[in-house]
């Protein structure tokens, strides 16, 4: 019996300290050389191609086309609302009242793998949805309606412009500092007192500049899922209680609408990329050779946080620099409209190593929600009968995994490439300074994909880096009885 | 007629995929926590039979994370395992102490199992 419950223990707590962000581990072989040398010969292929191309001509980009939805849509945007504050209020409550043990609690698993991973890629692949699910705009909207029925409106202070989106940058900053660098991303109460804290700003931050202005500026999930969301080949305009409709478009098309988004956003998605592919390095040998020279604790959360910030910091330094180039050699225009003009072809190729990141892990880990829901709380309920279920991790094969993330990791950078080119033309005088601005980012977009493929590969392309030193586990060894 | 063919070729596919696979044995010599560096990647195909003697100077437990295979050993009496590689993936070959209560603790894995594609 004990050793069962070790053995639980330890094939679900696997992660080593360094590695012990969000709650389970990943088995994912490295991709081989072949797949490798193909995906990046295919990287640089493309992106001469793409840029030939865009020298002899200016493709057509197809706009996007509105449908209106059948009737059956609003009674279902409100069942996802309904949907959105019911996940909520159970991983609140499991978290703050279940058992502590992240694998025996669903709120971990529901963080992390559900919704930052799951629901992030059903926003950058179909539609984003955030604005349905909220559960903090929905509960906002609920509590307004109530008020609105026993006193009048209040009027809200302006939302300060100078802060544009720079509340949501801090928030996405602690959000992914939680789940890669801090010691709490796996336990279920600590969890629960982040997303008391985060809600009690949110709906401080709606009643006193009003709802909308505070989702669209700090809400920093409405900024995210909306930026993944404008890959997305569908988009929901709901206009508030009325009918809404539906727009379709080709991949990634959302990402030109608009005006040129603020430096904030810049930070944003820039932060994001980051994030992503600190996630992915922090597996690889060039983090064990990092590692050791930074300071730090013994469960490497100190590292890990330096490690993220300084990968953020490089990236945004990387762009800007970029930038500052690209206004030099042709725009006429400074760096900084420069770096809003073009931050948002970034967001496929960030995009792209996520799929290829999590592909197999979502797969895998995702199929712990169905065991989670028989049991939220971990008091061994069996609600569903499915409470005794193991994932099956014979789901995916690697092979289809290396397809998949090659595929993914290209067909992003490709395009990103594309938009790039799009944006040129639009904002350049001529074709020929368009061609010219956008040498310094390709090659800013190439070095990107190039690392997202060479820490996929690791440890086959491995930094060779000095035999880790296994220090911490001839302490545990000491622990044991000797017989 | 057809049928029988089609249950004849499907009766051969059977009888001869188990013919590709193999049994792969590796020994792990644990001394103070940690493998000798060769033995650190153990390299499998899918559907391999792989087979794992293990001889250790502290009681413990060796756990292959994913697969859900334990080897109990301890000094003088070496544990083995035999068991199917019947998914692909990069598994931790972990080490557990026998009474490790802290078992989200421990160090880095003692080393890897690599079960590739055919």
């Amino acid at each position: 019996m004990k050793r069962g419950a070790l053995a639980l223990c330890a094939s679900l707590m696997g992660a080593t300290p360094a590695a012990a962000h969000a709650i389970a581990e990943r088995y994912d072989l490295p991709v081989p050389l072949g797949y490798f040398v193909a995906g990046s010969a295919a990287v640089v292929a493309v992106t001469f191609a793409i840029a030939a191309l865009f020298v002899f001509a200016a493709p057509h980009m197809r706009e996007e086309r509105r449908v209106h939805p059948p009737d059956s849509f609003c009674p279902l945007a409100h069942s996802v609302r309904g949907y959105g504050v019911a996940i909520f209020l159970l991983v609140l409550a499991a978290g703050l009242f279940g058992h502590e043990h992240p694998v025996r609690n669903i709120a971990p698993t529901m963080v992390w793998v559900g919704w930052w991973v799951g629901f992030g890629f059903l926003c950058a692949f179909v539609a984003d949805l955030w604005p349905l699910l909220n559960p903090w705009r929905t509960l906002f909207y609920l509590a307004e309606r109530w008020r609105h029925r026993h006193r009048a409106s209040r009027h809200h202070r302006p939302y300060p412009a100078k802060l544009a989106e720079w509340p949501a940058v801090a928030f996405m900053l602690l959000f992914v500092w939680i789940e890669i660098a801090s010691p709490f991303a796996s336990k279920p109460f600590a969890l629960a007192l982040c997303i008391l804290a985060y809600s009690a700003v949110t709906f401080a931050g709606m009643a006193m500049y009003g709802r909308e202005a505070w989702l669209n500026h700090a809400e920093t999930f409405t900024l995210m899922f909306g930026i993944l969301g404008r890959f997305a080949p569908l988009r929901i305009g709901a206009a508030e209680g009325q009918a809404g409709y539906i727009a379709l478009r080709p991949w990634g098309v959302g990402l030109l609408r608009g005006d040129p988004p603020s430096t904030a956003v810049v930070a944003f998605v820039l932060l994001l990329l980051s994030a992503v592919l600190f996630d992915g390095l922090l597996g690889t040998g060039l983090w064990r050779w990092l590692e050791p020279k930074l300071p730090g604790d013994r469960g490497g959360n100190v590292a890990a946080t330096l490690g993220l910030i300084g990968t953020w910091l490089v990236f945004f330094g990387a762009y800007l620099i970029t930038c500052a180039v690209m206004s030099a050699i042709a725009e006429r225009r400074g760096t900084l409209y420069v770096a809003r003009a073009y931050v948002l072809t970034l967001v496929p190729i960030a995009i792209g190593y996520n799929l290829a990141h999590n592909y197999s892990y979502l797969l895998i880990q995702g199929q712990e929600i169905l065991r989670l829901v028989s049991d939220p709380f971990g008091l061994d309920w069996n609600l569903f009968g499915t409470a005794t279920r193991t994932p099956n991790i014979d789901i995916v094969d690697a092979r289809t995994t290396w397809y998949v993330a090659i595929g993914a990791i290209v067909g992003g950078h490709i395009i990103a490439v594309w938009l790039a080119h799009v944006v040129a033309l639009r904002i350049s005088a001529t074709r020929a300074v368009a061609i010219r601005a956008l040498v310094p980012l390709t090659i800013l977009m190439v070095i990107y994909t190039g690392a997202s493929l060479s820490i996929l590969a690791e440890p086959l392309v491995r930094f060779r880096a000095p035999d880790p030193d296994y220090t911490q586990t001839p302490l545990l060894i000491a622990q044991a009885p000797t017989r | 007629m057809r049928h029988w063919r089609c249950a004849l070729i499907g009766a051969a596919l059977l009888l001869a995929a188990p013919a590709h696979a193999e049994e792969k044995s590796f020994a792990l010599a644990i001394e103070r926590g940690k493998v000798p560096p060769e033995m650190r990647v153990l390299k499998v195909k899918r559907g391999d039979t792989v087979h794992i003697d293990a001889t250790t100077d502290r009681a413990a437990v060796i756990h292959v994370h994913g697969l859900r295979v334990e080897i109990a050993a301890a000094p003088g009496k070496p544990g083995s395992a035999t068991f199917p590689a019947s998914a692909t993936g990069r598994f931790p070959i972990q080490l557990h102490t026998a009474d490790d209560k802290s078992a989200h603790h421990h160090g880095p894995p003692l080393a890897h199992l690599e079960v590739h594609p055919k």
